[in-house]
C-alpha cells in the first residue's frame, strides 16, 4: 500500500514536474506569475484529444504533435498579450494572466462543451505488477516521458547556445542583454519551452484522466505551490518539488483524507511561506 | 484644493436621489438588481481597500465573502442569533480570517500574498463543498431568515424583508463604505498605504512599516468582505459554494479594475456595471467569462486606471491650457 502510493505520487510528481518547470522559467526570467499556464496545461490536453481520438493520428504521434502546436500557441500569447505590460507595474503580470486564464477557459468552453472528453492510448489496458505494486503501462510511460522531456530540458539549458543564453538572461537580463543576447527571442523561446512542457504533460496525463475546460485549474495552482518550494527561477527546485508535491499528495489523500487531497499542497505552502520563503532550494532573498 | 459649493450640492443631490431611487423604480426586478449592485459595491469597496488603495492584490476575495456569509448563515440558523448579532460576528470573524492569512503572507513581497489568497480561495471553496454537517455541501444553506426589523417606538418600525426595506438597509452601508474610503484616503494610515503601492523601499525608508500597514489595510479591507457577506446571506436568504468560488473573485477583481482601483467612485462603477450588463444583456450569457477575461487583458494594458481615471485624465487634460493661459 505504502510502496504503491509512492509509485502513484512518482507519476503524479512528473507531471507536476513538467508543468512547474515552464512556470519557473517564465517566473524567472520574465518575472511574470503566469496564471494562465494550467489553461496551457488543458489545450495540451485537448490537442492530444482531437488528434488522437477524433483524426486517429496514433498517440505518441499526437503528443509531439500537441507539444509543437501549443508551443507554437506559447509564442503568439508571449507577444499578444504579455509583451505590452513588460516592464509595468508589478503584480499586472499576475492579473493580466488571470484574464488570460477566465479567457481560454471560458473559450474552451463555448467551443467544446463541459462535458469530459476521454483519450485512448495503447497500453492503458497493460498492468505490470513488481512487488507488491501495480500500475498500467500507461502510467509508466508518462513517468518515463517527463523524465526524458526534463533531462533534454537539462541539456539543452546546459550545453546549447540557446539554452546558456536563457539561463544567463535569468541571472542578470540586463547583463544577458549587454553581451548581445536578445531579450525579445529569448522571451519567445522561454514561452514555447515553457507551453511544450505544459502541454507535455496535459497530453500525456489525458489518457488517465479526462480532458474538460477547467483541467488546469488545480495543477497551476500546485504548479505555483512547487515554484515556491523550489525557488522562483530554479529549474532543478521545480523537478525536486514536483516530484515531492506528487507524493505529499498521494500519501496525503490514501492516509489523510481524499476529500482534502488538494488541500495538502496549499497548506505546504503556506508552511513554506512561515519558514522558507526563499523556497527549499532558493538562495536567501536578502 | 478649493472648496467648491457647486460640487457639494451636486453630491446632496445625488444622495437625495438615490434616496428617492425605489420612490421612482417601482419594478421589482430592477429594485433586485440595484440592491445587488448595491451588495458588489461594497465588497469591492472593500478590496478596493487592500488591492486599489495599498497594491495588495487579493485574488481570493470571493471565498472571504464565503467566509462572511457562512458564518452570518450559521450563527442564525444554528445559533438562533439574530441577524444584528451575526453581522458583527461575521464581520469580526472574516477579520480574524483576515489575518491568518495576512499575517504569514504580506511580510513577503510580490506575488505570495496574491497566490495564498488564490491557495485559501481554493481551499475554501473546498471546505465549503465538503465540510457538509456544518456547510450543508454543494446544496448550501437555505431558509436564512431576512434582517429583522427595527421597532424604534409604537408605529415606527422599519422592516428589512421587502426589497426596498434592504435597499436603504445597503445604501446606509454603501454610503458608509464610500465614506471610510474616503477618509481613509485623507488619513496618515491612507497615505502611509499609497505610499506602500507606490514604492515599499521608499515607504519604509521614511518610516512606514510596511507590514504592519499592509496587514491594517487587509483587515479592514475583510471587514467589509465580512458585512457584505453577512447581507449576501440574509438577502438571497440561500448561500452555496457556487457563488464563492474562485471565478467570483476574479469578476470582483475585474470590476474594481474596470471601474478604476484606488478611486473614490471606481467601485460602484464597476460593481453597477457588471452587475448591470449580464442582466440587461441576457442573450451573451454564455459568453460573459470570456467576455470578463477580454475585458479585464484589455483594461489592464490600454486603461489601467479604469473608467474613473480615464474620465480623470480627460478633465485634466482639458484643465491644464486654462491655467497656462491665466499664468502667462
Amino acid at each position: 500500500m505504502f510502496l504503491q502510493q509512492i509509485v502513484n505520487g512518482l507519476i503524479l510528481g512528473g507531471a507536476y514536474a513538467l508543468i512547474s518547470v515552464g512556470m519557473t522559467m517564465i517566473f524567472g526570467i520574465m518575472n511574470i506569475a503566469n496564471l494562465a499556464h494550467g489553461t496551457i496545461y488543458m489545450l495540451g490536453g485537448y490537442c492530444v484529444y482531437f488528434l488522437s481520438t477524433v483524426y486517429g493520428q496514433p498517440f505518441f504521434l499526437a503528443v509531439a504533435l500537441s507539444i509543437f502546436i501549443v508551443g507554437l500557441f506559447g509564442i503568439a500569447i508571449e507577444r499578444i498579450v504579455f509583451r505590452p505590460i513588460y516592464g509595468g507595474p508589478v503584480l499586472y503580470d499576475l492579473l493580466i494572466a488571470s484574464g488570460l486564464m477566465v479567457f481560454l477557459e471560458n473559450g474552451a468552453l463555448l467551443l467544446w462543451g463541459s462535458q469530459t472528453k476521454s483519450v485512448r492510448a495503447p497500453y492503458t489496458d497493460m498492468v505490470i505488477h513488481f512487488f507488491s505494486v501495480s500500475v498500467t503501462m500507461q502510467r509508466v510511460i508518462v513517468l518515463l516521458a517527463s523524465l526524458i522531456l526534463i533531462a533534454a530540458l537539462y541539456l539543452f539549458l546546459n550545453f546549447t547556445r540557446f539554452g546558456k543564453a536563457i539561463v544567463a538572461t535569468s541571472q542578470n537580463p540586463k547583463g544577458a542583454s549587454l553581451v548581445g543576447i536578445d531579450l525579445t527571442k529569448i522571451y519567445m523561446l522561454t514561452f514555447a519551452i515553457s507551453s511544450g512542457l505544459a502541454a507535455a504533460a496535459g497530453a500525456l496525463l489525458a489518457p488517465m484522466f479526462y480532458v474538460f475546460p477547467t483541467m488546469g485549474s488545480m495543477p497551476v495552482l500546485k504548479a505555483f505551490v512547487v515554484v515556491v518550494l523550489g525557488g522562483i527561477g530554479n529549474v532543478q527546485g521545480a523537478v525536486v518539488g514536483g516530484f515531492l508535491m506528487g507524493i505529499a499528495e498521494s500519501l496525503g489523500g490514501a492516509y489523510i483524507s481524499s476529500d482534502y487531497k488538494n488541500a495538502f499542497s496549499f497548506i505546504i505552502f503556506i508552511g513554506v511561506l512561515l519558514i522558507r520563503p526563499q523556497g527549499l532550494f532558493g538562495k536567501s532573498q536578502a | 484644493m478649493i472648496r467648491n459649493p457647486g460640487k457639494n450640492l451636486l453630491i446632496l443631490f445625488f444622495v437625495l436621489l438615490v434616496f428617492l431611487i425605489p420612490v421612482l423604480i417601482k419594478d421589482p426586478y430592477y429594485q433586485h438588481i440595484l440592491n445587488v449592485v448595491f451588495l458588489f459595491t461594497i465588497s469591492v469597496y472593500g478590496l478596493n481597500i487592500i488591492a486599489g488603495i495599498t497594491g495588495q492584490f487579493n485574488i481570493g476575495h470571493a471565498g472571504f465573502l464565503g467566509i462572511g456569509a457562512y458564518i452570518s448563515a450559521l450563527a442564525t440558523n444554528s445559533l438562533m442569533l439574530s441577524f444584528w448579532l451575526a453581522m458583527p460576528l461575521a464581520i469580526l470573524g472574516t477579520a480574524v480570517f483576515g489575518f491568518l492569512i495576512g499575517y504569514p503572507s504580506l511580510r513577503l513581497r510580490g506575488v505570495y500574498f496574491a497566490l495564498t489568497t488564490l491557495c485559501f480561495g481554493e481551499i475554501l471553496s473546498l471546505v465549503f463543498e465538503n465540510w457538509i454537517p456544518v456547510t450543508g455541501g454543494p446544496t448550501g444553506i437555505s431558509r436564512i431568515p431576512a434582517p429583522t426589523s427595527i421597532r424604534l417606538s409604537e408605529g415606527i418600525s422599519f422592516a428589512f424583508d421587502t426589497k426596498i426595506g434592504f435597499y436603504y438597509l445597503c445604501l446606509i452601508f454603501v454610503l458608509l463604505s464610500l465614506y471610510i474610503n474616503r477618509q481613509l484616503l485623507k488619513s496618515r494610515l491612507g497615505r502611509a498605504m499609497l505610499a506602500v503601492r507606490e514604492n515599499e523601499d521608499l515607504a519604509q525608508s521614511a518610516g512606514i512599516p510596511i507590514t504592519r500597514t499592509k496587514i491594517i489595510a487587509f483587515i479592514l479591507s475583510m471587514m467589509f468582505v465580512g458585512l457584505c457577506g453577512s447581507l449576501y446571506a440574509h438577502y438571497f436568504r440561500f448561500i452555496s459554494p457556487v457563488s464563492f468560488s474562485v471565478p467570483e473573485s476574479f469578476r470582483q477583481v475585474t470590476m474594481l479594475f474596470v471601474g478604476g482601483r484606488g478611486t473614490l467612485l471606481g467601485p460602484l462603477i464597476g460593481a453597477l456595471i457588471f452587475t448591470a450588463l449580464p442582466e440587461v444583456l441576457r442573450s451573451i450569457e454564455d459568453y460573459q467569462w470570456v467576455v470578463y477575461g477580454a475585458i479585464l487583458m484589455v483594461f489592464i494594458v490600454f486603461l489601467p486606471k479604469g473608467i474613473v481615471g480615464l474620465i480623470q485624465d480627460i478633465t485634466e487634460t482639458l484643465r491644464l491650457p486654462r491655467n497656462g493661459n491665466r499664468e502667462q
